[in-house]
């Protein structure tokens, strides 16, 4: 290409062009000012497969087994780096529950540590039958929030549970597809979204869901209908018997921005409640909806900074009388009183002993119970990703 | 991949509502986005996504607003009536210098520059 076009200049302009071209210094770039993280760098890591060269670790070992349903049977007493087997994995990945900041791609096997709040998860699971099960996960960035969805995942997927799971809340309402107002008028429908949920969901569930139910899923995702068949598969499961697990993350991102940036025909801005999917999700929260066998879970986003709408509606605090909705959401707040709260915390120096003996046979560190406690204390007091991320940016 | 909307050509992978802004005169944020959510448009839609009804009806929209020619039609008119009335704003456009009372002994660099009767828009 470059020499057939070159081909039509007068000889000249050539000579003067490659003289220019010598003669011109090269530009460097001026760094951008921020915390000095070169944010592109870590995007670029997150996809670029560099887990395949990782070192493996051998399972069956004190460092890694695997999690299979059996267990399931046994309360989690004892921290452990568990890996779930490769079936419940295809689905975990198609519901996207591996995120770009987790540093996957530190690890060739997509390995969690069992702790205090998985066993708090797995009674939620077991209960689902008995009793209503609603759960909000909170804690500080990087604390395991999203791991332990996850973890609710692969467990629901081991005891043949249908999940339904939205991976960040946040594209529900930024924008990024359509909302239609319905034919009553009350609901903004959202298609797009309609249809690549549908698709998710027959994807991760593959195994459990009927040749019906995946025809069903199948109509949302082609042109035709997709939010009345994706509606009509919700019903079916909320009438239905079958175990079912809704679940969501960045639930906080409805806090921050409680209008969504779509519009309604008369530019007036859509309440996230009034959008189809939010609502849905919504309605199961705060139990308006139920089904018959199920539980709900959800997990705030440390990502997203947001006000105290939350914290009371789970009952710390009451509610400020001044507050404009974007100070404090009182409709959302009332939707989450009766939920039960997981405060994830960081890992005790017990649960840190296991990760760090997981991460020393995967190659990135050298263990040694000094390193336990010197890691501990530089992660402040044991948060998973601070502690990850200590591990491989510099060596103690 | 190129979408022409009223003569104008816009990049694929330009937002709606930003490409609006940008080529039209006479089009701001504000009209833009409401000329988005009455035909449906979400906001982070992009150019090549505008199927053929949806540029007509774009189209449609924006041939009912004063904008492009006729709003610099109409400026230059509003401009030139000045003038011809003999007011002092008609004046100080004919003059090339500040028209709202702004100093000249020093500063005045645009409107030196740029007012004139037949200014460009």
């Amino acid at each position: 290409m470059y020499r057939l076009g070159l081909r039509g200049f007068h000889a000249g302009s050539v000579a003067a062009f490659k003289q220019k071209a010598k003669e011109q210094t090269v530009k460097m770039r001026t760094p951008k000012k921020g915390s000095g993280e070169y944010r592109n760098f870590r995007r670029a890591a997150a996809y670029s497969k560099f887990s395949k060269s990782a070192s493996e670790v051998a399972v069956g070992t004190e460092n890694l087994r695997i999690f299979a349903a059996p267990d399931l049977e046994t309360p989690i007493s004892e921290p452990s780096m568990v890996v779930f087997p490769d079936a419940v994995q295809a689905s975990l990945v198609h519901m996207a529950d591996f995120q770009p900041q987790q540093n996957n791609e530190l690890f060739l096997q997509r390995a969690s540590l069992l702790r205090d709040e998985s066993s708090q998860i797995q009674n939620i699971l077991k209960q689902a039958s008995s009793s209503e099960q609603r759960a909000l996960l909170t804690g500080p960035a990087g604390s395991g929030k999203s791991t332990l969805l996850a973890q609710a995942h692969a467990m629901a997927k081991l005891q043949n549970w249908i999940v339904l799971h939205i991976p960040r809340a946040e594209e529900l309402i930024d924008g990024s597809t359509d909302a239609v107002a319905s034919k009553s008028g009350a609901v903004f429908d959202q298609p797009m979204l309609s249809r690549r949920w549908a698709q998710r969901i027959a994807k991760a569930n593959r195994d459990v869901l009927t040749s019906d139910d995946i025809k069903l899923l199948r109509s949302s995702s082609a042109k035709e209908d997709p939010v009345g068949s994706l509606t009509a598969f919700i019903s079916q499961l909320e009438n239905g018997d079958r175990p079912v697990l809704i679940s969501a993350d960045s639930l906080n991102a409805f806090v921050k921005t409680p209008f969504a940036a779509n519009r309604s025909k008369e530019n007036e801005p859509i309440y996230h409640a009034d959008l189809q999917i939010p609502r849905i999700l919504l309605d199961f929260l705060s139990a308006k909806r139920k089904f018959k066998h199920g539980a709900v879970l959800a997990a705030t986003s440390g990502r997203i900074v947001s006000n105290d709408t939350i914290a009371i509606g789970l009952g710390h605090g009451s509610a400020p009388a001044y507050a404009t909705p974007e100070e404090f959401d009182s409709e959302l707040a009332a939707k989450l009183q009766g939920i039960r709260e997981i405060a994830v915390s960081s890992f005790s120096p017990a649960e840190t002993d296991v990760y760090l003996r997981y991460v020393a046979a995967a190659g990135l560190t050298e263990y040694s119970p000094e390193l336990v406690a010197a890691k501990y204390a530089v992660s402040g007091n044991g948060n998973p990703r601070a502690l990850l991320r200590s591990c491989v940016s510099f060596a103690l | 991949m190129v979408t022409n909307i009223m003569g104008k050509s816009f990049r694929g992978n330009v937002l709606v509502q930003a490409g609006l802004v940008q080529k039209f005169f006479g089009v701001g944020h504000k009209t833009a986005g409401e000329i988005c959510s009455k035909l449906g448009f979400y906001p982070r839609m992009r150019m090549h996504q505008l199927d053929e009804p949806r540029i007509l009806a774009l189209t449609k929209e924006l041939s009912t607003l004063k904008i492009e020619t006729e709003l610099r039609n109409e400026i230059l008119q509003n401009i030139r009536i000045k003038h011809e009335i003999g007011s002092y704003q008609g004046m100080r456009h004919a003059q090339g210098l500040p028209v709202h009372g702004q100093r000249t002994r020093t500063n005045a660099k645009n409107a030196k520059k740029l007012n004139r009767l037949d200014r460009r828009i």
